[in-house]
């Protein structure tokens, strides 16, 4: 068969191939269909087989045998930067789903109705290099790898003897010329499984996508010549995906990753880049803030701008302070969901300090979250919750009025960092306390009984209503 | 030509090697290859690999054959969760593993195309190893890595692991 580039011959080839008239029947599409077939067509350029578009109210849709099915490749293949570990290294444990697998599927106007305006150049570009104008990458895509599909497909017909002597044999030769459909048809009508054809079709796909981002050092599998071309002993010619399960051998050894981060540039960007290495490293008994200011904000900033963590979640750590709090709320101000859950070292003191200086900085906190807040406890390691009052804990009642007030300023702006428990407590201490009048406070009902809160209770809902 | 139990490997440069089906099967990559085709009389080109390199990797499966089978495909995550991170490397593997750099990363790069992960795990525990307790242009030198950083970012770096290395 002969290649060919320009879509409007390809279209009309496969529409000879894969339509046969007297298999046509009028199909009514959808709406949504007939939209995305005429824009798609309109607009992109597209090289599928569409047999009749026009604006009537029927359209045809080809009548294809179930095997020429075309999905259009839903486009997950993100080619990301190369530094990125997320970087989809070409390797034959790459995941197949049938989504990716660009087949022949005569639901196309459905299947990419639901696809973006941003995935549509993916798609058509995926569809360009399997169903139509590039023939030419299609071979390429094969031409690799037909041994193996020929293997595969010898190697099956010998289970029966008839078979082999009554089929003609796919040679390289010959399934280098076949287009994608074609081969698959060949697979199929020997009764052999596709799945092997599937994965060295996206394997090879993924190798055509990456030929467009440049890389000088990067693992070729298409070409075992250039594996090792200039530099064969560099660890760089290792894929990102390698490179980052060396990094995950060195992380009990913080020093060594540093060193690893020192080495050059794309190393240093891939160790901080992948946030299950540093969020790792804040939690090992070496981190430091100090560490986190410098060499950890720039993975941040890159997980900020990717989007690719969702929500920081400094649960436990030690080394979560108002400070560091402070720090990552100015460095970081569109960071998302900042969670300080059960920090030992967040005191009361400091959490007092921190919405002042929130106040005074117009920091938003909007997305911020300090989670059960009532076992924030005080430098001297009281919990003013406790219902054994102490003379240091009546102590702690002074930074609890000043919280309060803090509270309020922060309430007007906007938290959801969860004040109330202290605050009820707050309340019910300076009235124990300074000897307030049980009805200057505003008391809360209690959920269960509707009475007033008790001083007992503590503001814990737990204990609620010990007079009732 | 073989029996069912065997199959034959064919490497890159045209090196055929026939080993147990058992042995093939621990890599993944054969193993689906060898689902999907049933048992074969065919060699099963291995065009990524060359013969030097197969030789080892089939070594180190032949060694490692009665090891619990690798794990399915949805298992997967689980066991690489499960994976340990401890870098004890047994002494068959050790002696194994001890060769040339180049080497090593075409055994690396074979076991991430075959799928066989014991022996990636293997050959990144190596890797790491190697770096610990080398400084920084230690390692470049050991792997022939360019610095592309400017004095002034090196400077710079070297202030920020400060903490680490002093403490």
């Amino acid at each position: 068969m002969e290649n060919s580039n320009n879509p409007q011959e390809v279209r009309n080839e496969l529409n000879q191939q894969y339509c046969v008239p007297a298999a046509l029947h009028p199909v009514p599409l959808s709406s949504n269909e007939r939209s995305y077939a005429t824009n798609y067509q309109t607009n992109q350029n597209q090289t599928f087989p569409l047999t009749h578009i026009n604006q009537q109210e029927h359209y045809y849709k080809p009548v294809m045998p179930p095997q020429y099915k075309l999905n259009p490749p839903v486009a997950n293949v993100n080619i990301t930067d190369l530094n990125s570990p997320s970087h989809p290294v070409v390797s034959p444990n790459v995941n197949i789903s049938s989504s990716n697998i660009p087949m022949f599927d005569n639901s196309l106007g459905s299947n990419a109705k639901n696809a973006s305006s941003s995935k549509i150049s993916s798609v058509d570009s995926l569809l360009n290099i399997y169903a139509s104008s590039s023939r030419n990458s299609v071979n390429n895509v094969l031409n690799s790898n037909l041994t193996t599909v020929d293997n595969s497909l010898n190697g099956s017909t010998a289970n029966n003897n008839l078979q082999v002597e009554s089929r003609k044999k796919i040679t390289t030769s010959t399934a280098k010329n076949l287009k994608v459909g074609e081969l698959k048809l060949e697979l199929e009508a020997r009764g052999l499984s596709t799945i092997g054809l599937k994965k060295v079709l996206l394997a090879r796909l993924l190798t055509e996508l990456k030929k467009t981002v440049s890389e000088t050092e990067r693992y070729d599998f298409t070409n075992h010549s250039n594996l090792f071309p200039k530099y064969p002993t560099r660890l760089t010619i290792l894929p990102n995906e390698i490179l980052v399960r060396i990094f995950e051998f060195c992380n009990e050894d913080l020093e060594a990753l540093l060193k690893f981060a020192a080495i050059n540039k794309r190393l240093r960007l891939l160790t901080f880049s992948s946030p299950s290495l540093w969020i790792d490293l804040y939690l090992s008994p070496k981190f430091d803030l100090k560490f986190f200011q410098n060499m950890v904000k720039d993975s941040i900033h890159e997980c900020v701008r990717t989007k690719s963590f969702k929500l920081f979640d400094f649960e436990k750590s030690k080394d979560i302070t108002a400070e560091a709090v402070l720090y990552l709320l100015k460095t970081f101000p569109s960071l998302e969901n900042l969670l300080f859950d059960d920090c030992p070292n967040l005191f009361l003191e400091d959490l007092l300090r921190f919405l002042k200086e929130s106040t005074l900085q117009g920091l938003n906190l909007s997305q911020v979250y300090f989670k059960d807040c009532h076992k924030i406890k005080s430098v001297d390691g009281y919990n003013a919750f406790s219902n054994n009052q102490t003379r240091q804990e009546a102590g702690c009642l002074k930074i609890y009025e000043e919280l309060q007030l803090e509270f309020e300023k922060i309430s007007k702006i906007g938290s959801n960092i969860d004040f109330s428990p202290i605050v009820c407590a707050c309340k019910q201490r300076l009235a124990s306390e300074w000897e307030i009048e049980e009805e200057e406070l505003e008391r809360e009902k209690c959920v269960d009984c509707k009475s007033k809160l008790c001083f007992e209770c503590n503001g814990n809902p737990d204990n609620y209503c010990v007079r009732k | 030509m073989v029996v069912s139990s065997k199959v034959i490997l064919s490497s890159s440069d045209a090196q055929s090697f026939t080993v147990e089906k058992k042995v093939a099967e621990r890599s993944i990559l054969l193993k689906n290859m060898l689902e999907d085709i049933g048992d074969s009389e065919e060699p099963i080109p291995l065009p990524n690999v060359s013969g030097k390199v197969l030789k080892k990797v089939i070594e180190y499966c032949e060694h490692h054959k009665d090891d619990d089978p690798a794990p399915a495909e949805e298992e997967r995550e689980v066991f690489d969760n499960a994976r340990s991170r401890n870098d004890e490397i047994s002494e068959w593997d050790g002696t194994f593993i001890t060769c040339e750099n180049e080497e090593l990363f075409e055994i690396i790069l074979a076991a991430n195309y075959l799928d066989i992960k014991p022996l990636l795990d293997l050959g990144c525990k190596t890797v790491a190893n190697m770096i610990r307790g080398k400084n920084a242009e230690q390692i470049r030198e050991l792997f022939n890595i360019e610095n592309d950083f400017t004095p002034e970012e090196e400077e710079q770096i070297r202030r920020e692991n400060e903490w680490a290395v002093d403490a």
